[in-house]
């Protein structure tokens, strides 16, 4: 297992699929399951990460320090063998900084014209 | 059922997790197990078979794509956001650049493939076999049935059919004059709309006399289908043949064929069918609605004000609104139905609405082509997948092999330092070399294997000639290939990796087999077995299938007889004593040629594929209220068409020169007729009428003031209409008469049939010069024997057991090969062992039962487990069969016994290998 990075902006941009796991884990901690659930409903069906690249992804995160296993909820869920995942600390300063650099972009495009809410 | 289905799913997902490094799986397998089963069963539930199989192929290549990339990062080969972040970091002083690595261990992996040249020929041979096998179908499959059809936005595009439940009738009754009008007029789910009727047509008039295929459309097909002309224009709404001049649109080919692609054709006119139609336009050359037959459109003229609601002889198509689903437009349809009586006021359509019960039937273009064979394909398709994977397991073997031999080499490695990752490299590299150059071979033999199928395969297969060798089955034979390089090259991999000091010793015995491997041995070549069994099973199923339709009594004999169509442009003979004049003389100077036994005409013969047909009117009949009578088949005959096919005649006497000199009221029906109409009783002398309209579809102008009454005088074995497997048709045969006051039908249409005592083909040119010796103008089509016709009825079936046949063959040819290899190794390791039994007393005959009984019990496992597999697949066959059950004990029977057999030799060969082991050689060489 990796160290914890200190710097945070080391990750960004983050992956689509990262981000949106980060997303899915932001406030309760979720099983993998639930979290392809909510992302496939988040990005109205756009994405629909296969249980393979999930868990891949799952793991990366994992390894970064970004998220972490949720033993509590595990052991309060009915099925115990089922793993859940929780944003750390680490995890929640990096999906902020990416949700604010995209914030950035969006800005920036707006004042070009290249977007507005209602297109 | 959808819980079964997701069960058996996941087994074989958590036998893939095995891609995955063991620290992966261990962290995350049971989880990612849980989530795909949930998932599964959610799709099953929601999606039904198709969706679950979309699914699961996903996941399959989402776990095989992840399990590689995990792989790799195992391996040692950074991912590129840890490469980015160890930018500026130290980098770990042992780690080569990936790339070079790459490189070097690429030519070390084709150093050694070269050096054991005997090995990477049978490995690339074997896979080239499978992959070659899989990329012919599926580039059918994906040109047949996945990819849309050559109009723009073609998944707009509907099939218009009908259904009629109360005269049994599920589809199949297409479109009416009446109805397209009614539609068009209404319907809001649709955008455009079109109907047709095809025809075989006589060309005259410029250059030689030929006869073709004709489509007769509504001048709205084009943008329909949304296809503009290659040059001139397509027809509209004012063409409707108004001065006596009409217009004609031609098809590609016929425009380079007949006028040497000459853009001056444009405003010369042509005859078909005696008629002057002015050439407007030339189609491009992919053009080819509704077939690649079809060589020219003319225009099909309906006056919404003035129509009838018609016959159900139009076939229709429609492009939906934008948004719009084939069911939506069901409904809407169905909901217009019965407002037609706004616009048909009349007692035939309200029996069609309330007896009959109309409905409309929608289906996607696409489905409408296609739905048929489409299982046929999947099923191929699945089968090639099979000859892979016994392929692979083949190859697999070969590299266990390889790589016990090696374990000393390997050990060795690993004592000087070598990682796990090294090693997984090395036969990685090796795995994905063989199947490189099993793809590209197999490509090769799938280029060949596609102008094979092009060239045989069956011509009602639709879209056949857009096969091809795409950009799209490339990506499919390189994904496959690496498929199969990941199954075979992982077997080595997923071993446990030997114990070192073990296999150092092991290796200073000679006896360099271990447990594990021979255990995984047995289980590469029980299931080579076990899916050798299932597609032997598939074949044999097919093939007594085929037997029991070549068996089928048709009620006719084909054999000796040629036919060939004649049309009468209704110019040259426009009255019906002209052209029945026409076909007495040509059948009297017929029977005079040398070796023709008897010639006769019919207006559709046997298998023609039309019916033609109506309820008839029967004294002595009485249908059920709100019962329509079946529907009747309709056929004129001259004399002599019952002996001239040697239709057997059941009752009464066949029809004869009296009935067709003048109006007798005789008439003969088929078996089935009775059965129908008079169920128990002897159909003659019983009176019918036939109230439909004309046999001709595009003769529906004739009035029936009285209705012509006939009597029954004979009854005649069935005869198929459509297919060979149809159940039994209710017949009609009227007598071709010379003048008939009461139907104005105009036979010129004719088929001939002449049965002969010389082989039939050496009789066309007598006959073409017969037909040119009367009239030099008339096109003569569809030479062929009635042999030809009968087996080109059956194709489809014959295409898919000659295909499973070969599928199986190889199957058990590699499969055999399989057992040999195995069992012939078990004995070389085992010399050592066999030698020290013999020196104490064993018999040969011990020896050989020992090594038989090894390999019998691999055998016996995998027939068990094929016969559950081919038990649970056939059933998905049962259409596709005929005369025989999915699930058939004597084909499981003959074919496990089969397959039993050949695995016996296959080991018994090896066995006496090991009887005639000399103990004493084997002792000193231990």
């Amino acid at each position: 297992m990796k160290s914890r990075d200190p710097e945070p902006d080391r990750f960004l941009p983050l992956g689509n699929l990262s981000f949106h796991i980060l997303l899915a884990l932001g406030t309760t901690p979720a099983h993998g399951y639930a979290i392809g659930k909510e992302i496939e409903r988040r990005s109205s069906g756009k994405l629909k990460p296969t249980t393979g690249s999930l868990y891949q992804a799952l793991k990366r995160l994992a390894d970064d320090g970004l998220i972490e296993g949720a033993p509590d909820a595990a052991a309060a869920s009915t099925d115990a063998r089922r793993q859940y995942f929780q944003l750390t600390g680490l995890g929640r300063q990096v999906a902020s900084l990416e949700a604010r650099r995209l914030h950035e972009l969006v800005v920036a495009a707006t004042e070009k014209d290249l977007y507005s809410e209602s297109a | 059922m959808s819980e079964k289905r997701a069960a058996r799913h996941t087994w074989l997902y958590r036998a893939l997790l095995r891609l995955y490094p063991r620290e992966f799986r261990q962290r995350y397998g049971s989880d990612m197990l849980a989530t795909f089963a949930l998932r599964a069963a959610e799709v099953a539930g929601q999606e039904g078979a198709l969706g679950s199989m979309r699914f699961f192929l996903r996941e399959l290549v989402g776990l095989v794509g992840s399990a590689l990339h995990e792989r790799l990062v195992w391996l040692g080969i950074p991912r590129r956001a840890d490469r980015r972040r160890a930018r500026g970091r130290v980098e770990r002083v042992s780690r080569k650049e990936p790339m070079s690595v790459l490189i070097l261990e690429t030519r070390h992996a084709m150093r050694r493939l070269a050096k054991n040249s005997g090995f990477t020929v049978a490995a690339i041979f074997t896979l080239a076999l499978g992959i070659g096998a899989n990329t012919a179908i599926y580039s059918v499959v994906y040109n047949v049935v996945l990819s849309p059809l050559p109009y723009p936005e073609s998944e707009r595009l509907v099939w218009l059919d009908h259904a009629a439940a109360g005269i049994g009738t599920e589809k199949g009754l297409d479109m009416t004059n009446g109805l397209y009008v009614h539609y068009g007029e209404r319907s809001r789910t649709l955008e455009e709309m079109a109907i047709y009727l095809e025809a075989d047509v006589g060309l005259t008039g410029d250059g030689t006399p030929e006869r073709l295929s004709a489509t007769i459309a509504t001048h709205t097909l084009f943008a329909t289908l949304r296809v503009p002309p290659l040059m001139g224009r397509t027809f509209d709404e004012n063409d409707d043949y108004a001065d006596g001049t009409g217009v004609v649109v031609l098809s590609h080919d016929l425009w380079t064929r007949r006028y040497g692609a000459d853009p001056s054709a444009l405003g010369r006119t042509v005859q078909v069918e005696g008629t002057p139609l002015e050439i407007i336009g030339v189609m491009p050359p992919g053009f080819a609605y509704p077939s690649r037959e079809t060589k020219l459109w003319a225009p099909l003229v309906i006056d919404p004000a003035a129509t009838s609601f018609g016959n159900f002889s139009r076939r229709g198509i429609a492009r939906m609104s934008p948004g719009a689903t084939p069911d939506e437009v069901e409904a809407e349809l169905n909901a217009l139905i019965p407002r037609l009586t706004e616009s048909f006021p009349s007692g035939q359509v309200d029996r069609v609405i309330n007896d009959a019960r109309l409905a409309a039937v929608i289906t996607t273009l696409k489905e409408s082509l296609v739905g048929d064979i489409k299982r046929t394909l999947w099923i191929l398709l699945g089968t090639v997948a099979f000859v892979l994977l016994i392929a692979c397991a083949n190859v697999a073997n070969l590299f266990l092999v390889r790589a016990e031999a090696r374990q000393r080499e390997m050990a060795v490695r690993t004592a000087l330092g070598a990682g796990r990752g090294d090693l997984v490299r090395h036969f990685l590299t090796e795995s994905t070399l063989l199947a490189i150059a099993g793809g590209a071979l197999g490509l090769l033999f799938a280029f060949g294997g596609v102008q094979l199928l092009r060239a045989f395969g069956p011509d009602n297969l639709p879209r056949l000639h857009e096969v091809g060798i795409d950009g799209n089955v490339l990506i499919f034979t390189a994904a496959v290939s690496l498929l199969a390089s990941l199954i075979f090259g992982a077997i080595p991999i997923v071993r446990r990796t030997p114990d070192l000091v073990a296999s150092l010793k092991e290796g200073a015995r000679g006896m360099t087999t271990s447990r594990g491997g021979a255990r995984l041995r047995s289980a590469l070549v029980a299931s080579q077995v076990a899916l050798a069994l299932m597609l032997l099973v598939g074949a044999g199923l097919m093939a007594r299938s085929f037997w029991h339709l070549s068996r089928l009594d048709l009620g006719f004999n084909a054999e000796g007889v040629l036919t060939f169509q004649l049309g009468l442009p209704r110019a040259d003979y426009p009255s019906r004593e002209a052209a029945v004049a026409f076909h007495r003389e040509l059948l009297d100077r017929l029977e005079g040629l040398p070796g023709v036994e008897s010639a006769a005409a019919i207006t559709c013969l046997v298998l023609c594929g039309s019916w033609n047909g109506d309820p008839l009117q029967a004294r002595g009949s009485t249908p059920a209220p709100g019962e329509i009578p079946p529907i009747v088949a309709t056929r004129r005959v001259s004399a002599g068409y019952f002996e001239t096919m040697r239709i057997p005649l059941l009752e009464g006497r066949t029809l004869e020169r009296a009935d067709q000199e003048q109006r007798t009221g005789a008439a003969v029906v088929s078996a089935e007729l009775v059965e129908r109409y008079w169920p128990g009783q002897s159909g003659l002398e019983k009176r019918v009428y036939h109230s439909g309209p004309a046999e001709d579809p595009s003769d529906d102008r004739v009035d029936v003031p009285e209705p012509p009454w006939y009597t029954i005088v004979g009854v005649v074995a069935n005869t198929p209409v459509r297919e060979l497997t149809e159940d039994p048709a209710p017949t009609m045969y009227y007598p071709l008469l010379h003048s008939d006051s009461t139907r104005g039908l105009r036979p010129n249409t004719m088929t001939y049939v002449v049965r002969s005592s010389t082989p039939p083909l050496t009789l066309a040119g007598a006959v073409r010069n017969e037909v040119w010796s009367m009239d030099e103008n008339l096109p003569i089509a569809r030479t062929r024997t009635m042999e030809r016709i009968v087996s080109d009825a059956g194709i489809q079936m014959a295409f898919t057991m000659v295909m499973l046949v070969i599928a199986a063959f190889v199957a058990l040819l590699l499969g055999a090969v399989g057992i040999y290899g195995v069992v012939s190794y078990v004995v070389a390791q085992r010399t050592g062992e066999i030698g020290v039994r013999m020196a104490l007393g064993a018999r040969a005959a011990d020896v050989s039962r020992m090594v038989l009984r090894q390999g019998g019990s691999v055998v016996a496992f995998g027939l068990v487990l094929g016969l559950v597999g081919a038990f649970a697949l056939t059933r998905l066959m049962r259409a596709l069969l005929f005369g025989i059950s999915p699930t058939d004990p004597g084909t499981f029977a003959g074919v496990s016994l089969l397959l039993a057999g050949i695995a016996l030799l296959a080991s018994y060969v090896p066995a006496r290998r090991a009887a005639r082991v000399d103990p004493v050689q084997a002792l000193r060489s231990e």
